[in-house]
């Protein structure tokens, strides 16, 4: 876990974006949600990145922890890019190999579409890394209490959210010990020839699921004797107090939003 | 409330998680309020069951369980409850907050208290377990030890009378251990908490009133803590080693000397 | 030597966020042959110093050296297998990592794995069974139905099946009974006696091991603390104590008796039949207690 995993942590540096309503961050990330996934040229993602890291820096979080969290999703870019460059015949040729030809509008969209997912999960690391997670589940539930009205309970669904976060790096942890006790044995994912690699992951697969059944069944035997019961009132720890700060704060993502999209649409 | 003599009355309780493999057969015990009760065993005796029973986490299949006057049953479970804090021997596992203070109001906010209260709580408790500096903390920051006080301190913030500690030093460094040895002892001195603790630490059965020994799920004996580890048949029955003091006095009365001399030492038999 | 370590410090990538159990300039030598004890509180990088030992972790500065493998911060990492091999390591809680619907296929993983054939590894299963006292019975049995004493047990089966010459476990004992926390002290201790091997055990209970072990390390802060004789750690208890080590009462209760009695020179007598018999012997030699006290009282005065 030590360093590679930041999922659901953290990290204090007590800037004015920790100190917003996380009711307020959550509503500015579906915001920037939309504007991402609407930049479609050059100028938008342009735009969107001096927007983002304006953010970025704000927070005085090291802009290295947003690269780290954008890693773990480095093959779907990949991903992302090959597609839009096999895909769109658009623009100059640029390179023919048999049958196929690379287009100039396919690198270019291929580059814009990886760029933009690059941005979408460093940014949103925004609010894993300024929010704590109890802040953040009581954000997610005043953001979703409008919806109890058609029968979603938002005390469930981020109990369970919050669970989640906590024990994913307490398991994640537990995988790289069963990984390392597994290399003691001569299974070292790095040396095993690829055939090998399959034996390897039921090798791990097994006990981590052991372990987190067990964890799961230990916690809520903690929870049950701390009185929890599922459906029953309860009070909240934290206070949430909106500020007119948090109103601008939104305000900024929607003119982002809506920038973006008539740049993209209306004009 | 701690008016009751007895925190437990215990009347022929069975229970089984399946019909031909009984755990706890005819159990009848009664705790007095206010004391510190070690529940010892070898493994699958029966000792984790019969901290599930007492918690109200599992219900008897027959007998009757009485908490501080008032029968145990599927009804009163929800009122009873909030009578008897239990902390268990994993200490990542028992963390449900993603802060310390998190975690401590966890409890409370079930209890729908006002903030206020809360935040009172908190402060109170965490400063009581020496971890008010922790409180904006995540469990990954923490020793186990310190996750330990913390599950302590989100039990006791729930004023609870009773405690029940299921092997909750097992995990623990000897440092660790030994702060948590005390901790228990400052509990039992403040003669408001009830203290039941499963567990293996020949320390911990030393320091506590009494110790019930159970087997193949009934209880095999129910003494005070010398006379356990003078039974040495006994402690073979529940795979303990009597502590080394213990140990050393047998081996100088052997020898005809007296232990209780030896370890005073000098300066105190002089005066 | 079996194990050498040169000013190794490890350091995880981002110890300025959060805590860590890293190594800071760790000097060590320990021989081969020998039965050393591992002592320290949580954090204190005993868990991380274990991990060299078979190249799971490289060192981020300085060299360690185990067996005839070089492991350097600055040099390329050599191929581990081999290493992984003759240096087993034991995992805490090493039940959490069991995973074959077999006792014998998860002790067979191993072997298996160093490219034994599936007869010689099945032999070899039979044989680190046996070694652990546990009965040939159990190999067709499922890990999982088993008591967790046994669990723990047929895990260590596990690494031993590849008969490592060093053989190192992070508090093999860790939440078992005192009774079976004895029975595998006792059995690693074997280990080490009859198999000529090299036995490195992390723990926590030091009095555990005091009856078997050869020297003990003992690690605060990343930094090795104390290294040397159980005789010259008892010696040194004060300061270790002052360092904040919680030492077992065999030890402080000897020290103590020593002032007291005149023998801090003497080798430590650290059961109580050993300690019961020297102060038999001392007291006797001095008349009874309260005429030895009455001379020694009276010669002070005089």
């Amino acid at each position: 876990m030590r360093g590679k995993l930041l999922i659901g942590r953290s990290i204090d540096t007590g800037s004015w974006i920790h100190g917003l309503d996380p009711r307020a961050k959550l509503t500015a990330m579906v915001l920037y949600l939309i504007a991402i996934i609407a930049v479609g040229s050059w100028p938008a993602l342009g735009a969107a990145a001096v927007f983002s890291l304006a953010y970025m820096t704000a927070t005085k979080i090291p802009l290295k922890y947003y690269v780290k969290a954008a890693k773990p999703l480095w093959m779907l870019m990949v991903f992302i890019f090959a597609v839009q460059c096999f895909t769109v015949t658009e623009g100059s040729a640029l390179w023919q190999i048999g049958s196929w030809t690379l287009y100039s509008g396919g690198v270019s969209l291929g580059l814009i579409s990886a760029s933009r997912m690059a941005l979408l999960v460093s940014f949103t690391a925004i609010l894993t890394f300024t929010t704590t997670p109890g802040l953040l589940n009581q954000g997610m539930a005043g953001v979703l209490r409008p919806f109890e009205a058609i029968g979603l309970s938002a005390q469930r669904l981020t109990l369970m959210m919050s669970i989640a976060l906590r024990f994913i790096p307490t398991i994640l942890d537990e995988a790289q010990k069963i990984v390392k006790a597994q290399a003691a044995r001569g299974a070292d994912l790095r040396e095993l020839p690829w055939k090998e690699k399959g034996k390897m992951l039921v090798s791990l697969l097994v006990p981590v699921t052991v372990g987190a059944f067990r964890r799961a069944e230990e916690l809520v035997l903690s929870m049950e004797s701390r009185g929890y019961r599922i459906g029953a009132p309860r009070s909240e720890y934290h206070m949430l107090v909106w500020k007119r700060r948090d109103t601008w704060f939104i305000l900024s993502f929607a003119i982002l939003a809506a920038a973006v999209l008539t740049y993209r649409f209306a004009l | 409330m701690a008016a009751a003599p007895f925190a437990y009355e215990l009347n022929g309780v069975s229970f089984a998680y399946a019909p031909d493999a009984p755990v706890l057969n005819e159990v009848t015990l009664r705790i007095a309020s206010g004391s510190w009760v070690s529940i010892v065993g070898p493994n699958g005796c029966g000792k984790s069951t019969l901290a599930k029973l007492l918690g109200g986490l599992l219900a008897a299949n027959s007998g009757t369980i009485v908490v501080e006057g008032r029968e145990l049953t599927q009804n009163s479970v929800w009122e009873i409850r909030p009578r008897i804090g239990m902390v268990f021997q994993n200490p990542d596992n028992q963390f449900i907050g993603s802060t310390v203070e998190e975690d401590i109001a966890f409890g409370l906010e079930g209890r729908c208290l006002a903030r206020e209260e809360m935040r009172d709580r908190v402060q109170r408790y965490a400063e009581k377990l020496e971890i008010s500096q922790l409180l904006t903390k995540h469990p990954a920051e923490l020793s186990g030890g310190q996750k330990q006080r913390v599950a302590i301190a989100s039990i006791l913030a729930m004023e609870p009378g009773i405690i029940i500690f299921d092997e909750a030093s097992s995990m623990l460094d000897e440092k660790a251990r030994g702060e948590l040895l005390q901790i228990w002892r400052d509990m039992r001195g403040s003669g408001e908490y009830t203290l039941i603790s499963i567990t293996h630490d020949a320390e911990e059965i030393m320091a506590s009133d009494r110790a019930i020994v159970l087997r193949g799920g009934a209880i095999a004996a129910d003494a005070a803590p010398v006379e356990l580890f003078e039974d040495e048949e006994l402690l073979q029955a529940c795979r303990l080693i009597a502590p080394y003091r213990v140990r050393l006095a047998q081996e100088l009365r052997k020898r005809g000397m007296d232990g209780e001399e030896i370890f005073q030492g000098r300066q105190t038999r002089r005066r | 030597m079996a194990i050498t370590f040169e000013e190794v410090s490890y350091a995880y990538d981002d110890r300025s966020l959060w805590r860590s159990g890293a190594l800071e300039g760790v000097n060590l030598d320990i021989q081969p042959g020998t039965f050393m004890g591992i002592a320290g509180t949580t954090g204190s990088g005993k868990s991380t110093l274990l991990q060299h030992f078979n190249g799971i972790l490289k060192p981020t500065a300085g060299r360690v050296r185990v067996l005839d493998v070089l492991i350097g911060a600055e040099e390329k990492v050599p191929k581990m297998r081999e290493l992984r091999r003759r240096v087993g390591l034991v995992f805490q809680f090493p039940e959490q990592q069991l995973f074959e619907d077999t006792v014998e296929k998860d002790i067979c993983f191993g072997p298996l794995n160093f490219g034994m054939s599936l007869a010689e590894a099945k032999d070899r299963a039979k044989w680190a069974l046996a070694l652990l006292g546990l009965d040939e019975s159990l190999l067709q049995r499922n890990p999982f139905h088993l008591s967790g004493g046994q669990m723990r047990k047929v895990a260590i089966a596990s690494v031993l099946a590849m008969d490592p010459e060093v053989i190192a476990l992070d508090e093999p004992t860790a939440t078992l009974d005192p009774q079976s926390r004895a029975e595998l002290a006792a059995l690693l201790s074997k280990l080490h006696r009859e198999q000529g091997k090299t036995v490195i055990v992390v723990t926590h209970r030091m009095e555990e091991l005091l009856p078997y072990v050869d020297g003990w390390i003992v690690m605060k802060g990343g930094r090795t603390l104390f290294q040397g004789t159980t005789e010259a750690m008892v010696r040194e208890a004060a300061v270790l104590e002052q360092e904040g080590l919680a030492l077992p009462e065999c030890i402080t209760l000897w020290n103590r008796l020593a002032a007291e009695y005149g023998l801090e020179a003497e080798k430590p007598c650290l059961t109580p039949e050993s300690l019961a018999e020297r102060l038999a012997e001392v007291l006797s030699a001095g008349g009874s207690l309260r005429d030895r006290e009455e001379r020694l009282a009276c010669g002070e005065s005089c």
